[in-house]
């Protein structure tokens, strides 16, 4: 999921990276819907929400409208900042820091919430700023290391997308067109997933309120860990094959020249 | 020309930002103090229920109808103490209750012992003007708007 880069990725990659950051996604902004009254992860809508507060005068709330929209802009900036600064060195590292930074995030959301939030107006904003940044970090690296393929914090360009192709499906040419069906899979996964997780967020939030983000959170994890534990497999197989390999010419050529020499 | 440009705006934008925020007052801050409220109406009804062309302006009425599941219900004046806490006080009765602000500023939550929330729009909040929306689910279905003067 996130070893590979760009157009390295196969589809299979971006299925299962687009379907589980889309789950958490939709968790994390109805969580934060639930708890704060407000998306951590709908840009487009806060954009609107900051029109209408310049247009109201409304100085302080355009203020905090802005200031969302920017930490957004910076957790974007911030992966894709690690992105191309470190891929070159280690991809696996480059295309972790992101989700290690969104977990740390969701950790200090969670904890912060779930013990020492006094439901101040400044605490839901430092506490919807962090998940907002997070978000940012989220969408940044998913379109940077997928090359802008998955999308997974809203659903208006995953929408137009579908229906863009649904619409091509309905001539023959399109429909046997592979690389058409694989979008079509990868973007009606997402939006899927986005929804299981939003749903749950809703069904879950009386009993775990602010601890869903630590739900989210092991998502994450298990995004970091499948990856690595891909990576320890992938080097036990090398290991084993070059043993089977060594074996193999120790029978073949080592042994029997040991034999000969003896003989 | 092109260098002091470059300077020009990041410092401009800096000095706006700045002004901004000594501007801003926050929305919990400016809550704050006794409320006195001044009339309540249907903002959007449906249309079957404004046969009576009177209807939306009758005051007492609304609030009758529109409150009467609600912890506001014979409330008059509405004090937001600094603690989180708000009294809300009647002709006959006084009750004390929790009041946060969620959002960006646009909520208000209050909150009863009995783990009972209720959420308000903050719709206008100005020095001395407050109007709060809600939807109410009784049988006049609609948003009903609540107006407050602050009391000096």
């Amino acid at each position: 999921m996130l070893r590979k880069y760009s157009n390295s990725r196969s589809h299979s990659d971006n299925l299962k990276l687009g379907s589980l950051s889309a789950f958490s996604a939709g968790m994390i902004n109805i969580g934060s819907l639930l708890l704060f009254f407000s998306f951590s992860s709908n840009v487009t809508g806060h954009y609107a929400i900051l029109a209408s507060e310049i247009v109201k005068g409304n100085v302080y709330q355009t203020l905090v409208v802005f200031s969302w929209i920017f930490l957004f802009f910076m957790g974007s900036f911030v992966a894709n900042l690690t992105v191309i600064h470190l891929n070159n060195k280690n991809s696996y590292v480059a295309h972790s820091i992101p989700i290690v930074l969104e977990i740390i995030c969701l950790v200090t959301v969670s904890t912060y919430g779930d013990n020492f939030y006094k439901e101040t107006l400044f605490e839901t904003e430092i506490l919807l700023s962090i998940l907002l940044f997070a978000m940012g970090l989220q969408n940044g690296l998913t379109a940077s290391i997928s090359n802008f393929s998955i999308k997974t914090t809203h659903l208006t360009g995953t929408t137009t997308d579908l229906g863009i192709l649904f619409s091509m499906f309905t001539k023959k040419e399109f429909r046997n067109n592979k690389t058409l069906k694989q979008r079509a899979k990868l973007l009606s996964s997402i939006t899927l997933f986005y929804l299981s997780g939003a749903i749950i967020a809703g069904f879950t939030y009386i009993s775990l309120g602010f601890k869903m983000f630590y739900v989210v959170s092991i998502v994450l994890v298990f995004i970091i860990v499948y990856d690595l534990y891909k990576i320890r497999l992938k080097q036990y197989w090398h290991k084993k094959r070059l043993f089977k390999l060594n074996l193999v010419e120790l029978k073949e050529n080592i042994i029997p020249e040991k034999e000969k020499r003896v003989a | 020309m092109k260098s002091f440009l470059k300077y020009l705006i990041p410092i401009a934008s800096i000095m706006m930002l700045t002004t901004l925020m000594s501007i801003a007052e926050n929305p919990e801050k400016k809550l704050e103090g006794s409320w006195k409220e001044s009339v309540w109406e249907y903002e959007k009804v449906d249309k079957n229920d404004t046969k009576n062309s009177d209807f939306k302006h009758i005051s007492s009425y609304v609030k009758q109808i529109a409150s009467q599941n609600l912890i506001i219900h014979k409330a008059e004046k509405w004090i937001f103490l600094p603690n989180q806490k708000l009294i809300l006080k009647g002709e006959k009765t006084t009750k004390e209750i929790s009041w946060s602000i969620k959002g960006r500023g646009n909520i208000l939550e209050l909150k009863y012992g009995n783990d009972n929330i209720e959420h308000y729009n903050l719709t206008e909040l100005s020095n001395d003007k407050l109007v709060l929306n809600f939807n109410s689910d009784t049988e006049l279905r609609g948003i009903a708007r609540l107006t407050f003067e602050k009391n000096k």
